[in-house]
């Protein structure tokens, strides 16, 4: 700027040098007395201030009246100091006024001039600074501006010295490192906000780049360490700092945090990750059907590449019967915002994938989106497939079942015996068409009543049956046959053949009863009939043949003359024939009574055991005959038991004699009788024929003879262990045989000890 | 001096068979075919004992039996009942009714038939 020239106490002997500069100066230059008035100025006072010299000369106008009032009166006091001691040179800015009014900035500059120790006066030197003034806040304004524009870039800007010294940091950097605004200037850069692992080599980089060993515009990354000890990632920017000869005196760097980047960065490489591996194809689409997004599973199903699937559009990547419904689909899942589908896409090798997706629509940057999750369900269709194909087979099933079913509906329905279901307690669910014909009563006037009950056909038997049925199909579940006396709706009575038979469930409890009901009144009186046609034709044939015994008897005993030994033989075979058919006669009679039911049970209190031992020896002479050894042995404490002893004496002789004429000579045949607890036991055991398998059940019946006996015993009436059976279930006892074909049968009868019960009949049943 | 026995059977072989019998045994024998002759006979012919067939027509044996003991003069001769069948009915009526023995045709024969007598006699 302009040469400063300090005067001395020469003043007053101007040499030529100081006028020219009194006179050139730029600067004006003013003597001023101790009083403020102007002694001298110089003639630069015309254009700084305005005033011409003799204008100002002599007054104290210039700088008095020129400041403002502070201003003025500080002037006026210092010059009162100059008297005293002032020494220092002052140098002040204030406004000064010009005479046109405008206000300018100086630099005044004072001293005092002493001689010889007394201030003489104060020499000026006033200094126009308003245009350096002008350019120095123009200057600053464009600092601050430039340092608000660094503030408020999101970079960082950081210049360092060659030393590495901060001379510069924006407002970002010191937010980045965590400082308060400003406190890192003039801080090492390394030292302060690097880790230290990266020290050394970020100060070498800066010092390559300073020397011009590392190219200038090559972006790198690197860490800083903020106040708290936070790593952020760093990408930076570098510029050399050069002074006016083009010498480096620092760098220049801006960086951006990519950290968050970085970790967004890395957070969606998760993500694609993620989505790459989920397990359902993942498709993104435009609404035109472009692919922006496959991920890694939809590559795979539809056998692509990622990229190779992206360039199809998803029209032509489904089959056209799904591709044409596309359009609706958009519009139904712009509508709901979502939607579940199945379609079919084609695979590369051109098979077809059946898919089912789940979309959504989204909106991505003002675009919408369609965003599909779904997989590969040709398994799940095939199962389908599978399915209605078992389906199908099912109801096929279903309905042969159901015509099967029909076919047992309409047999059942329309049999000739009355046919019921009932419930657990009996209730009839269902009745058959034969309930009316039968009962007399209409199917549905039974259904829901309880079956068999006095209300409908029931009633006629004892309490005691009707327990004892109840008891025996619904606790023991067992089924029942038997005959019954019902009643038909008219109040008629008839026989029915019951059977009635439980149905359980899988646990074994009672669901339904099935019942079945013939009326056999017509068969019982046929039945009937016929025997009492025996019964009467035996009846008949009593007299005759008893008149025939009688006879032979009176010949064999020499009423009519002594025999010749030939007429004794032929008149002994007579006797044989007609006891034979007296026997048989009896037989019949017995069997007739029994079926008639008209046998009498008259319990008296026996010695089973007397009655045993007179059988046996009424038997003497056929085991002779028949040469059989015979043995009999009775338990000490047989007690009396009720029960009436001419059937007990049948019961035992049917057995004896079978066993003396089924077995072969010297066959030892044996009666004993045996105490149990609630029982009496009669067993007859015999080392004969046996008795086969097969005919083990059927010996109790009318006129069975096995086929091993009729071979060889042609006697026997085939009638007697259907008597002795008849006369046991009488009895309350029980009768079991065990038998083997070629070794020999054992009869047991148990009796209760408790007895028979009286039975009223007509008759009693003919002994033998 | 033998005793008189009224058979009274209307089977005529048994009749028959019973009087032979009795007559080789000794005995006088009167025949009655029904119940009504039967006591016409026992009135007129006053046997020592009787030989009674329950089946007979016109008045059964215990029809019979019973004007038997209604009557005084009868009341004392012992009666044999005679039947085909073996029922306790007919037993406790006999019985009852006053027979002092009783006899299953099936079950004997003549010659037992004689013995009983005999043996009825004698306890009388």
């Amino acid at each position: 700027m302009n040469k400063r020239t300090t005067i001395d106490s020469r003043i007053l002997d101007p040499s030529r040098e100081l006028n020219v500069l009194f006179t050139h100066s730029n600067d004006v230059i003013a003597y001023v007395g101790l009083d403020g008035r102007l002694l001298k100025v110089s003639r630069s006072v015309q254009h700084v201030f305005g005033y011409r010299p003799d204008e100002v000369l002599n007054s104290r106008r210039l700088f008095l009246g020129t400041f403002k009032t502070n201003d003025a009166l500080f002037v006026l006091r210092e010059l009162r100091r100059t008297k005293r001691h002032w020494t220092m040179p002052m140098t002040r800015h204030m406004p000064m006024r010009r005479k046109d009014g405008r206000w300018i900035d100086v630099e005044w500059s004072a001293r005092t001039v002493r001689k010889n120790g007394i201030a003489q006066y104060v020499l000026v030197m006033v200094h126009d600074v308003t245009e350096r003034k002008k350019v120095l806040q123009a200057l600053r304004t464009e600092k601050e501006r430039a340092e608000h524009y660094l503030d408020i870039a999101g970079s960082i800007i950081v210049a360092l010295d060659t030393h590495g010294t901060i001379t510069l940091l924006n407002r970002r950097g010191h937010e980045v490192l965590g400082y308060p605004n400003g406190m890192l200037i003039g801080k090492n850069w390394f030292a302060v906000c690097l880790p230290r692992e990266i020290r050394k080599d970020t100060r070498t980089l800066q010092l390559r780049l300073m020397r011009g060993d590392a190219p200038i515009n090559e972006m790198h990354e690197g860490e800083v360490l903020s106040k708290k000890g936070e790593r952020r990632l760093i990408r930076w920017h570098n510029a050399l700092l050069r002074d006016a000869n083009g010498r480096t005196i620092g760098t220049l760097s801006s960086g951006e945090d990519v950290t968050d980047k970085r970790m967004q960065h890395d957070e969606i490489r998760l993500h694609q990750y993620y989505l790459d591996h989920a397990t359902d194809a993942i498709l993104v689409h435009n609404m035109d059907g472009t692919l922006v997004y496959a991920n890694e599973v939809a590559a795979r199903c539809h056998g692509y590449s990622k990229k190779k699937l992206l360039s199809i559009r998803l029209h032509d990547l489904e089959t056209p019967t799904f591709s044409r419904q596309i359009a609706q689909r958009l519009k139904d899942i712009k509508r709901h915002g979502d939607l579940v589908y199945e379609t079919a896409h084609r695979h590369k090798d051109n098979s077809i994938v059946p898919f089912e997706f789940h979309s959504r629509l989204l909106r991505v940057n003002g675009k919408n989106l369609i965003f599909s999750a779904g997989r590969d369900i040709s398994e799940r269709k095939r199962f389908e497939q599978a399915l209605s194909e078992a389906n199908s087979k099912l109801e096929e099933r279903v309905r042969a079942q159901t015509e099967d079913l029909r076919k047992f509906r309409l047999f059942v329905e329309n049999a000739s015996d009355q046919m019921g279901i009932t419930d657990a307690n009996g209730i009839i669910l269902y009745a058959n068409l034969a309930t009316i014909s039968v009962t007399g009563y209409r199917s549905d006037e039974v259904v829901g009543k309880k079956a068999g009950s006095m209300k409908l056909w029931g009633g006629l038997m004892t309490k005691t049956f009707y327990r004892s049925l109840w008891t025996h199909i619904k606790k023991t579940k067992k089924p029942y046959i038997g005959e019954v006396r019902n009643h038909r709706k008219d109040g008629t009575q008839y026989i029915a053949l019951v059977h009635i038979y439980p149905l359980l469930d899988e646990k074994g409890e009672v669901k339904y009863f099935a019942q079945i009901q013939r009326d056999i009144t017509k068969q019982k009186e046929v039945d009937r009939a016929k025997t009492e046609f025996v019964s009467l034709a035996s009846h008949q044939l009593r007299s005759p043949l008893s008149t025939a015994r009688w006879y032979v008897s009176m010949l064999m005993k020499g009423a009519a003359g002594t025999l010749k030994p030939k007429q004794r033989e032929y008149l002994h075979a007579i006797a044989t024939s007609t006891q034979r058919m007296v026997d048989l006669v009896d037989a019949f009679l017995n069997v007739s009574r029994i079926d008639l039911g008209t046998f009498a049970v008259s319990p008296e209190s026996i010695d089973t055991v007397k009655i045993a031992q007179g059988v046996a020896e009424e038997l003497q002479p056929l085991m002779r005959e028949h040469k059989t050894p015979f043995t009999q042995s009775y338990s000490r404490r047989v007690p009396r038991i009720s029960a009436d002893p001419r059937l007990i004496r049948i019961i035992i002789y049917n057995l004896l004699s079978n066993a003396v004429k089924y077995s072969p000579p010297n066959k030892k045949v044996r009666l004993s009788i045996a105490v149990k607890k609630t029982k009496i036991e009669i067993a007859i055991a015999d080392n004969g024929y046996g008795i086969p398998k097969e005919d083990q059940q059927k010996i109790f019946t009318k006129l069975h003879r096995a086929d091993n006996i009729r071979k060889r015993v042609t006697e026997g009436t085939g009638l007697g262990l259907y008597i002795v059976k008849a006369i046991v279930d009488a009895s309350n006892g029980s009768i079991s045989l065990k038998s083997k074909e070629g070794k020999g049968s054992t009869f047991t009868v148990a009796l209760p000890k408790r007895g028979m019960l009286r039975k009223r009949g007509s008759t009693g049943l003919k002994p033998g | 001096m033998s005793k008189t026995i009224l058979i009274a059977e209307d089977e005529l072989l048994m009749r028959q068979a019973l009087a032979d019998t009795l007559t080789a045994s000794g005995y006088k024998v009167v025949l009655a075919e029904n119940g009504r002759q039967a006591l016409d006979k026992t009135t007129s012919e006053k046997p020592d004992l009787i030989l009674l067939d329950v089946m007979m027509p016109l008045i059964d044996g215990f029809g019979v039996l019973k004007s038997l003991k209604a009557k005084k003069e009868t009341a004392s001769i012992p009666v044999i009942v005679l039947t085909n069948l073996g029922q306790q009915s007919d037993v406790a009526t006999a019985t009852q009714l006053g027979a002092v023995s009783y006899l299953v045709k099936s079950e004997t024969d003549p010659t037992m038939v004689a013995k009983e007598v005999a043996r009825v006699l004698k306890s009388s």
